[in-house]
């Protein structure tokens, strides 16, 4: 115990260079080095995603050989085979998080703040991401990463993992409604309660990865009002597509399996249409959900809705797949799009072109979800210190999430946009102590949260 | 209507803000330094490499082209209040219904005739800033002359640079001039710490020029001589009015105004640094060099120029913000630079860290007058309203948590303050 306190000490008494320079640095300002970096990681991404080969994963049976190879006997260590492509990603993954993070509490070790919140962060990737499912798989359980929800976790209701929790006894059901309930209760009211920088910048893994390796990229993600736009525009409509192919594979369940579990397919189709007439009715009395928007964009939304809701009635009543999707196609589709290309190649392969956060800001359907709540029913918000700001733009700049955050603070608003994670370094990098991060009484007007 | 805007700097943008939102008047700044609205205190950022020019622009650029707001870049040379004309050094002349001088402040000069000796400069517009980024390469060592915020920047950005220099400063404190004797040692400890060459109670007596006229040593009045190649002076700022000298608008030290920041002349205002505030309020100077009063004269004028009745200007409970290195400083209200007999102060330093809290009253009746802290941050609100409701230092300190304003997670140190408030009292 002592000398882990004093092996802690050892590290803390170092110092990592805050922001200085990073603009006049090749890695940094999207120089020669950046996009080097950016080419290896994406390449990186495609051979593991899709030439696993390359990397001597063993073929049809065969011992692997070559770089997968190296990680053999840690995987046998863990769960008593030897390594897939998908044990050698974990390993790494969860190592270069815990490295970065190390350096990342060092250079912010006099703000408690981030130092712990970057603990939280390895832990539930040490632990939740990497050694809890690999000792699951160890006892022939099924293996689930605990903190990862649908609909980032979007095959949580694909029939092949719903088969493989349900006849998995106690444990496989325990599995079923602890992720019922981390999407459906926990995650609201942690939300409300802290925003969802409890997910985004505390627990989740993609999150851990951007604010510890990506921490020095943070400054290139685009502030812009067109960026923003782009934001919405891409983030918005993959959440929709989650939402309508997880509907699509439970209907495709359902029909073929209609009375086998509690659930019928007639209870099935009685909760959707339930929750989409609510989701309209909502949206149509609570004006402030639609607010800002064009008149032709509500509308279009409001139709939408309808649309949808009529259209869903009408393929079941004619007996066809729901909305007539066909839900194999839409889900590989999907995988490969959204799951490998978007949040894999992109997501971190651009790391130092686009900005730490691209996936979370332009593709994360959960950050979509919890960015909705965040922005209408959540207490968190950013307090503006009075007139304090000298409109620098440190704030703007270091911003991950790409959110102006100086357009706000120079006015002396508080801060309360669904994009914001809550990373808290726009209060660390201000010069003038201007920016607080609070969970506050809930009282929105006019977009501004008062006391 | 037409008003006229002389200055582009946070006063003359929050003028022509702040009237955009009510008004559709023709605007036209004029400007001699930059066609962008860029963040003074934020030049700094750009040599540190933590930002680009275009990073510390606090509006889009097409924010003036979008509100119909006119910027020329030009030199005013002549003012005639008479025919309500400005004429610019390109020959051109706009004529105002309302003219606004919002010029800012110029650096101080020492007096030792350094304008004609090269390698001498001042920081503080963008020019100073292209012209030490061209001769950074060169410096061999350099010379900060003056204790003040913006010598601090400097001897941040030297050292993140690896130029090798000399801080030369008049008080014998870093700060004494602004800080209470406590904090001005912790600060100076802190810079100490820095392993920083500075030199205290230093006044610079002449510069010595080599056959290019360039700098190459410099003396202070204890008979020291330093080669030095590079000079920066910052011993603060004056208003900046030449370009009023021929006209008949009345100033001393800067631009007389009255309460309601008119001149002598009714159509012509002034905000900003440039200004000399005929009312000031108690505690407070007639010139205020600050961001934040520049910015609250603007809106201020922004407001009011239209309005035929136009409402005084309150100057509002003073407050001032600084960071030295990544040692944080607020103040708040008033509080005193040395200790006077009718004011009560409460002071806790941190034991180990560069941490202060001081809290300052008036001994008699016990009101609160203000409070400034040193690596911890307060709320602006909160301060405000204990000083302009007259809250006792008994209310004060009990109530200490809710002005807290450092980010969660943070150590805390309210109790500390209330056992040397009592072991004092006792």
């Amino acid at each position: 115990m002592t000398s882990i306190l004093k092996w802690s000490q050892w590290i803390l008494s170092h110092e990592v260079k805050n922001e200085k320079g990073v603009w006049f640095n090749s890695l940094s300002n999207r120089g020669i080095v950046g996009w080097l970096l950016a080419l290896f990681l994406s390449f990186g991404y495609i051979t593991l995603y899709f030439f696993p080969e390359w990397l001597g994963l063993g073929q049809k049976g065969m011992p692997n050989t070559g770089f997968i190879a190296w990680f053999d006997k840690i995987s046998i260590f863990f769960n008593g085979s030897v390594a897939s492509q998908w044990f050698v990603y974990g390993f790494l993954y969860t190592l270069i998080i815990l490295l970065m993070g190390i350096k990342f509490i060092i250079k912010y070790k006099n703000n408690n703040y981030q130092v712990i919140r970057t603990l939280s962060l390895l832990f539930f990737q040490l632990c939740f991401a990497f050694i809890i499912p690999e000792i699951m798989a160890s006892l022939n359980q099924p293996a689930m990463d605990l903190k990862n929800m649908w609909p980032l976790n979007y095959y949580f209701f694909f029939d092949w993992n719903i088969k493989k929790l349900l006849s998995s006894g106690y444990f496989g059901l325990f599995l079923m409604f602890w992720g019922l309930a981390l999407t459906f209760i926990i995650s609201p009211v942690l939300t409300y309660f802290y925003g969802k920088r409890w997910y985004c910048s505390w627990v989740c893994g993609c999150g851990g990865l951007a604010e510890t390796a990506g921490d020095p990229f943070r400054h290139l993600s685009d502030n812009s009002e067109t960026a923003w736009k782009w934001e919405r525009r891409i983030i918005y409509p993959i959440l929709f597509i989650v939402c309508l192919m997880t509907l699509a594979i439970l209907d495709s369940f359902f029909r073929k399996n209609p009375a086998t579990y509690w659930i019928t397919f007639s209870h099935f189709k009685i909760i959707i249409l339930l929750l989409l007439a609510g989701i309209i009715a909502l949206a149509v009395w609570n004006k402030g959900w639609l607010k800002g928007m064009s008149t032709f964009g509500k509308w279009a939304i409001i139709s939408l809705g309808v649309v949808l809701f009529m259209g869903i009635i009408f393929s079941w009543s004619y007996n066809k797949p729901v909305l007539w999707i066909n839900a194999l196609k839409l889900r590989e589709w999907y995988g490969f799009y959204v799951g490998a290309i978007f949040s894999g190649i992109i997501g971190v392969g651009f790391y130092p072109l686009m900005g730490s956060r691209v996936w979370c800001r332009f593709g994360c359907p959960m950050a979509a979800i919890l960015g909705l709540q965040q922005r209408f029913f959540s207490r968190f918000r950013i307090t503006v210190n009075g007139g304090q700001c000298i409109s620098c733009g440190n704030c703007s700049t270091y911003c991950e999430m790409g959110i102006d955050v100086r357009s706000y603070a120079q006015k002396g608003e508080n801060i309360v946009r669904s994009s914001c994670v809550g990373c808290g370094i726009c209060a660390e990098v201000c010069p003038r102590g201007v920016l607080k991060l609070e969970n506050g009484p809930l009282f929105v007007e006019d977009g501004k949260i008062k006391f | 209507m037409h008003i006229v805007i002389i200055g582009f700097g946070i006063s003359g943008v929050s003028v022509a803000k702040t009237l955009r939102e009510q008004s559709n008047a023709d605007i036209t700044i004029v400007t001699s330094e930059s066609r962008s609205f860029f963040s003074r205190p934020a030049l700094m950022y750009i040599y540190l490499g933590k930002m680009r020019f275009q990073d510390i622009l606090p509006m889009p650029s097409d924010y003036w082209e979008k509100n119909n707001i006119k910027v020329v870049l030009a030199t005013v040379e002549a003012i005639d209040s008479d025919k309500q004309q400005v004429v610019l050094d390109d020959g051109s002349v706009l004529f105002y219904d309302k003219l606004v001088i919002a010029t800012g402040s110029v650096p101080r000069s020492l007096g030792l005739n350094e304008g004609n000796i090269s390698g001498v400069q001042g920081f503080y517009s963008l020019q100073d800033l292209l012209l030490l980024q061209k001769s950074a390469k060169n410096i061999r060592h350099a010379a900060i002359i003056g204790g003040g915020l913006i010598g601090v920047e400097l001897a941040e950005m030297f050292l993140s640079t690896g130029i090798s220099f000399t801080f030369w400063i008049r008080e014998k404190w870093f700060g004494s001039n602004f800080l209470p004797e406590e904090e001005a040692q912790l600060v100076t400890n802190y810079l100490k710490s820095k392993k920083i060459d500075i030199r205290f109670e230093r006044e610079i007596t002449h510069f010595e020029a080599n056959e290019l006229g360039q700098v190459a040593s410099l003396h202070s009045q204890i008979g020291e001589r330093v080669d030095t190649d590079y000079v920066c002076v910052c011993i603060g700022v004056k208003p900046n009015i030449d370009c009023l000298e021929n006209t008949n608008i009345h100033t001393n030290h800067g631009v007389l105004v009255n309460a309601c920041l008119q001149t002598n002349i009714p159509s012509i205002y002034a905000v900003g640094d440039c200004v000399q505030y005929a009312e000031p309020s108690f505690g407070r100077k007639s010139v205020e060099t600050l961001w934040y009063t520049g910015k609250r004269m603007g809106e201020y004028v922004g407001r009011n120029i239209l309005l035929d009745h136009p409402q005084r200007y309150h100057q509002g409970i003073f407050f001032n913000s600084a960071k030295f290195f990544d040692l944080e400083y607020q103040i708040y209200g008033h509080v005193p630079v040395s200790p006077e007999e009718n004011y009560g102060s409460v002071f806790w330093k941190h034991p180990q860290k560069d941490k202060s809290i001081r809290l300052v009253y008036d001994a008699v009746s016990d009101e609160f007058l203000g409070c400034c802290v040193l690596g911890i941050r307060f709320r602006q609100e909160v301060c405000e309203k204990w000083i302009t409701e007259k809250w006792k230092i008994t209310e004060v300190l009990p109530a200490l948590p809710s002005a807290n304003f450092d980010s969660e997670f943070s150590a805390r140190f309210e109790m500390e303050l209330l056992n040397i408030y009592n072991n004092k009292i006792i």
